[in-house]
């Protein structure tokens, strides 16, 4: 029983001459938010696959509850709920009969699956909407029901493959709200995004670049690996300062957050850049700068860049 | 608990289907629209022949030779000429199709030696009905001439029995079961199995294609679903759609197109539901092969339909067809099938006179279902090979 949720130990995979994944290893504790964080392409999805035992791995071994997920097939798709990233649900079948569909591939009794999906429509608010053909609901209903049929079998660890990606900000953060409430629950989480700022809400990560993990930890201990500063600038027209810097700075390292522009000064070049900020502070268009502590994003562009 | 993943699976399928009216409604449609286009359409009977006669010999004989082609419901003459170029030129203007010509001599050779020549000129245009108005006409003139001669000499003896006329007799194939020798009462059971082959494979074929394409067998595979559950509720629910549609098209063959219908239905059934079963499992395979549904589709016709046709005896006599490629036509089912339905709605077989050809399609169907169960593959990616 003492087992992590999931362990991960030297897991490699090629697609033919395609290394998407080269001696990936961590582990996710029981009833933790666990994010793997990196850009489109960096192996994610691959490695979720794997978990889940839809594909094998080329060399190394995972585990799901202690079960391996090359040889325990039958028993990590019992203790697991997944949501693949371009999850569809059947269109032509209504809210309640996508859920007992799944419930049912999932061999849950009749009592439990009527307990359990009253339960998820609470949970999701798709309640008023049980009648409804999945076609017919919103992107961000439509995404509370494919974790519904995910949850329908009451798995013990959820993996989901970047469940937000294109989703409306404001479902985005319901969704998260949906993610930590399970989490509160007991259940074990893993979920991949593309969005940096999702990151924080986890409270171990890794950071996957081209098939490696290129940092691990928390938020704490990733942004403890940045190397520069990180300068806040503000000023009467954000564009305009934003266009000066990447023409001094590579364009990645600076972007508009709010009402301010952050630029990164990587390794050595924080003189550099405090001085050009000086001359633009001098020059009327930046009003105010200032150090500020690196963010998780930050830390991965830096990392990505080493 | 075990098992029990057909049954939701298979529900889920025919809401599928039920949910879909349109496409049910072309489902539904397409075989009766097959039926009717080749029922009509691959018509290999005669009938009035447009045929031009130039009767050279001009004498009673030919005379009524002329009016017994055309008093035949095969030929009608529809151009009388004076000379054999003539028929030509009506070759060239399409009028006719065939042309008789009687030889100046006919008459007195008939006489003399019992035995006359015709010419016969042919529009070879089209091989294959020349090839049918030829034998016709040949038969017809050899029927008519031992007729005529048998009469001649026949009258006085007034004996059926009279074995007097054997030089004149030409060969006469007795015809059983289709005794009309309509060629409907042959093709439309034939067509019956081709529309079941194409339409049983299609319609499985896309069926698990198309959750491959959406993305929703990432999520059954998930489950802990096992290969042959997933195939089994696939099947199930388009053997009854596919059996109904079968029944359809039978029952438009016999009441439509008046194919008579000797033999038992409840054999008819059953050997339905076994060819029905190696077209679904055909069509199972096919869609563990690919990965979308319009390969799905066109691979399920390109197999299904080319050989049916060709190979499986709907029109040419498999002892006519090359001995390699009758191999081939050995394990297609509907080679055995076209036996079955044949022999059930024309010669009143019975279950047990078929046995052989049910055990055949009993054979085929596990083969490709074995081999589609074996071929799915719970891991994603089959193109990605197996590591």
């Amino acid at each position: 029983m003492n087992d992590p949720a999931i362990r991960v130990e030297g897991i490699s995979k090629s697609h033919g001459a395609a290394v998407a994944l080269s001696s990936v290893s961590f582990a996710v504790e029981r009833g933790e938010m666990f994010g793997l964080i990196g850009p489109d392409g960096a192996g994610k999805t691959t490695l979720m696959r794997i978990l889940t035992s839809l594909i094998d791995a080329d060399e190394g071994e995972a585990w799901v509850l202690g079960f391996p997920v090359r040889s325990g097939a039958a028993r990590v798709r019992e203790a697991i709920g997944y949501m693949p990233q371009h999850f569809s649900l059947y269109s032509d079948l209504t809210v309640a009969e996508n859920i007992r569909f799944f419930a049912d591939l999932f061999g849950v009794a009749k009592e439990a699956r009527v307990a359990r999906t009253e339960e998820l429509l609470d949970f999701s608010r798709l309640g008023p909407f049980v009648k409804r053909r999945a076609g017919a609901l919103s992107g961000g209903m439509k995404q509370k029901l494919a974790l519904s049929c995910a949850l329908v079998h009451t798995p013990r660890v959820l993996v989901l493959d970047e469940p937000t990606t294109g989703v409306d900000p404001v479902s985005r953060r319901d969704f998260w709200d949906m993610l930590e409430r399970l989490r509160a629950q007991g259940v074990t989480v893993v979920v991949s995004t593309p969005y940096m700022n999702e990151a924080s809400l986890c409270r171990h990560m890794v950071f996957i670049h081209k098939g490696r993990i290129l940092a691990s930890g928390t938020v704490g201990e990733i942004t403890a690996l940045f190397r520069g500063t990180v300068f806040s600038v503000e000023g009467p027209n954000l564009q305009a300062i934003s266009t000066r810097l990447k023409n001094a700075v590579e364009p990645e390292l600076v972007r508009i957050l709010g009402d301010a522009v952050q630029v990164l000064a990587l390794g050595r070049s924080r003189e550099e850049v405090g001085a050009l900020l000086e001359t633009m502070r001098q020059g009327g268009v930046v009003s105010h700068s200032r150090e500020i502590p690196p963010g998780v994003e930050d830390t991965f562009v830096s990392l990505m860049r080493e | 608990m075990m098992g029990s993943r057909i049954p939701p699976l298979a529900r889920k399928e025919f809401k599928h289907i039920l949910r879909d009216p349109r496409s049910l409604w072309i489902i539904f449609m397409l075989p009766n629209v097959m039926m009717f286009l080749f029922g009509y359409a691959i018509d290999l009977d005669l009938k009035d022949v447009r045929l031009g006669v130039c009767d050279l010999s001009r004498t009673p004989q030919s005379r009524e030779l002329v009016a017994a082609i055309d008093a035949s419901s095969y030929f009608s003459v529809v151009a009388r000429c004076e000379n054999p170029e003539e028929t030509e030129r009506l070759f060239e203007r399409r009028v006719i199709r065939a042309g008789v010509i009687i030889p100046r001599d006919f008459a007195r050779e008939l006489e003399r030696e019992r035995r006359a020549t015709v010419g016969i000129v042919i529009d070879g245009s089209d091989a294959n009905s020349a090839s049918i108005v030829q034998n016709y006409l040949e038969a017809f003139i050899a029927t008519h001439s031992a007729g005529a001669g048998g009469a001649g000499e026949g009258r006085a003896a007034a004996g059926a029995q009279g074995a007097g006329a054997a030089p004149l007799i030409a060969a006469r194939p007795v015809v059983f079961y289709n005794r009309t020798l309509d060629s409907t009462n042959f093709i439309v059971p034939g067509l019956v199995a081709i529309v079941m082959m194409m339409l049983g494979a299609l319609l499985t074929s896309v069926t698990i294609a198309r959750e491959k394409e959406t993305g929703t067998m990432e999520q059954i595979l998930v489950s802990p679903i096992r290969p042959f559950e997933v195939i089994a509720g696939k099947t199930l629910p388009y053997l009854v759609l596919a059996f109904s549609i079968a029944m359809m098209i039978v029952a438009v063959g016999h009441f439509w197109f008046k194919v008579p219908f000797t033999g038992s239905a409840a054999a008819l059934m059953l050997y339905c539901l076994l060819y029905l079963f190696t077209a679904l499992a055909l069509g199972i395979l096919i869609s563990t092969l690919v990965s979308t549904q319009q390969v799905a589709m066109m691979l399920s016709l390109m197999l299904t339909l080319l050989p049916t046709i060709m190979l499986s005896g709907f029109i040419f006599p498999i002892a006519s067809i090359p001995r390699v490629l009758q191999l081939v036509s050995l394990v297609l089912p509907a080679t055995h099938f076209l036996v079955i339905i044949r022999g059930v709605m024309l010669k009143g077989s019975t279950l047990p006179d078929l046995w052989m050809h049910g055990a055949a399609l009993v054979g085929i169907g596990l083969i490709l279902m074995i081999l589609a169960v074996k071929r799915f593959s719970l891991k994603l990616g089959a193109k990605g090979g197996r590591a």
